[in-house]
């Protein structure tokens, strides 16, 4: 990331061509990140049922705001957007679900034909996981660095936080994160080798074995057998 | 600094397996088809990769555009009747179901008015003209007050079509604030610079945990370089630094602050 010169303006930096975004690049933006920001949303909650329309807005605000990111920096910049968007929709969620009197509809996802039952099944627990183990803060560094790739400064661009407390913010979802995903593993090797009912709904990690990381999967419940 | 060790890269930990497997996610297809044609762009490649999904009430507001607004491939037909662009825009995609479903909408709706009562993206897209191109802070961008293009989801319930998939409670009020506050940004976008700053105060009444509070405060500070008020634009570039250290416009923001600096006595 380069520095401007100090007689850079905020004024002469935004109302030239070369610092705001052409039609071309915001479609070039949308087609290399669009996947990313629809994933992004939904690890960080958003139900899958919306997270095209969420994500759609995260691209919108983009469009309108050209002149927000730096050049080198639209992917941090949606990020962060996609943070924010999120945040929104986790606390309209959190209101309605104070106010409701009603339980909410368990059958409002309809699947996503190119996922298989197994696959979500997996990404169903790992979003337990995150949502039960990490706070807000942690679950957005943390989802960011280990499926979407970012680097440290890149996560730090993102979400407008010191380098530094990205990498504590880090070890800290990474400590929390892994304790909850063994916890429900050895939870789920009771219930493997026999001394529960394997078909029982309530089996975290049910359908892992089925997913496409199977053989992988397989090889750590086999070790785990053996102990 | 040694970047930090991934979890996901670790085939030996259930947990990174899990990660590992969230990698793999792809959202259904077109979704960033329907995103470009959500913003009034690709309008000659974007028929193609997004009119083919787009529902019904979309195509139909398309038809429904004012003539000689519209630009791009729109424009071809921009004398033509609605629905010669509905016909053109279904030929276009090579699509079979949204030449059905746009040819029933526009029998059922003779004047040719949109199911929907709200003008969507696709609307918006055909009136927007090429001029917010280059200058992104004078210039108004007509598409994002609209709304997104979805999958088939605002159907009526008695539509019949599989693949529905019905919006959870409370989605629809999350998309209507943010349209909301997208529409406020712009309006301090396209106003005075005396009336931005106003604006956005406001903005900041209304929307007080806004998801857009970066954004405004952008525009405030454009706002009050352009009206003169550069004490209080060093100001809120300072602010905003300390709040967001490493933001995406940091370096915008440090010559802001970084140039008052070096020019004070």
């Amino acid at each position: 990331m380069h520095e401007p010169p100090l007689e850079w303006t905020f004024s002469t930096m935004t109302s030239h061509g070369p610092i705001s975004l052409s039609d071309r690049d915001v479609e070039n933006l949308v087609t290399a990140h669009y996947d990313f920001v629809w994933r992004f949303l939904m690890r960080l909650g958003v139900h899958e049922a919306d997270a095209e329309d969420m994500a759609q807005h995260v691209f919108l605000v983009l469009n309108a705001h050209r002149d927000a990111p730096e050049p080198g920096n639209e992917r941090a910049y949606l990020a962060g957007v996609a943070r924010r968007v999120a945040s929104t929709y986790r606390r309209s969620q959190r209101r309605r679900r104070e106010a409701a009197t009603e339980p909410p509809d368990a059958a409002d996802t309809a699947p996503n034909p190119e996922e298989s039952a197994s696959s979500r099944r997996v990404v169903a627990e790992l979003d337990a996981i995150l949502a039960s183990a990490l706070d807000d803060a942690e679950r957005e560094a943390f989802v960011l660095f280990e499926i979407e790739q970012f680097t440290t400064i890149e996560i730090a661009a993102a979400l407008g936080i010191p380098v530094g407390t990205v990498s504590s913010r880090l070890r800290r979802a990474r400590s929390k994160f892994t304790e909850a995903a063994r916890e429900v593993w050895s939870l789920r090797t009771i219930h493997m080798s026999g001394e529960s009912d394997p078909s029982a709904p309530e089996h975290m990690l049910g359908g892992l074995l089925e997913a496409k990381s199977n053989t992988i999967v397989t090889g750590h419940f086999q070790r785990g057998q053996r102990r | 600094m040694t970047e930090l060790r991934r979890l996901s890269d670790d085939a030996a930990d259930p947990g990174g397996a899990l990660l590992s497997s969230a990698r793999k996610l792809q959202p259904p297809g077109g979704g960033s088809g329907r995103a470009i044609a959500a913003l009034g762009l690709g309008l000659g490649l974007g028929l193609g990769l997004g009119l083919a999904a787009i529902p019904a009430s979309a195509a139909a507001a398309a038809a429904a555009a004012p003539a000689g607004t519209a630009t791009g491939t729109a424009a071809v037909v921009g004398s033509a009747t609605g629905l010669k662009v509905a016909a053109i825009a279904v030929a276009v995609s090579g699509t079979l179901i949204a030449g059905v479903v746009g040819f029933v909408a526009l029998r059922d709706q003779p004047s040719a008015a949109p199911p929907t009562p709200t003008p969507t993206h696709a609307e918006s897209a055909l009136a927007q003209d090429d001029s917010r191109g280059t200058d992104g802070v004078g210039a108004v961008a007509p598409a994002p007050s609209g709304a997104p293009i979805q999958r088939d989801r605002d159907q009526k319930p008695g539509d019949k079509n599989e693949n529905v998939v019905p919006r959870p409670p409370g989605a629809r009020a999350v998309r209507d604030d943010l349209q909301a506050e997208l529409r406020r940004l712009d309006e301090a976008r396209a106003a005075s610079p005396a009336e931005a700053v106003t604006l956005i105060q406001s903005y900041r009444r209304d929307f007080p945990r806004g998801a857009l509070g970066y954004e405004a405060s952008l525009v405030e500070i454009d706002a009050l370089e352009r009206s003169g008020q550069h004490q209080r634009a060093v100001a809120r570039a300072r602010l905003l630094l300390q709040r967001q250290p490493t933001g995406p416009a940091t370096n915008r923001l440090r010559a802001i602050v970084g140039a008052h600096d070096a020019s004070a006595p």
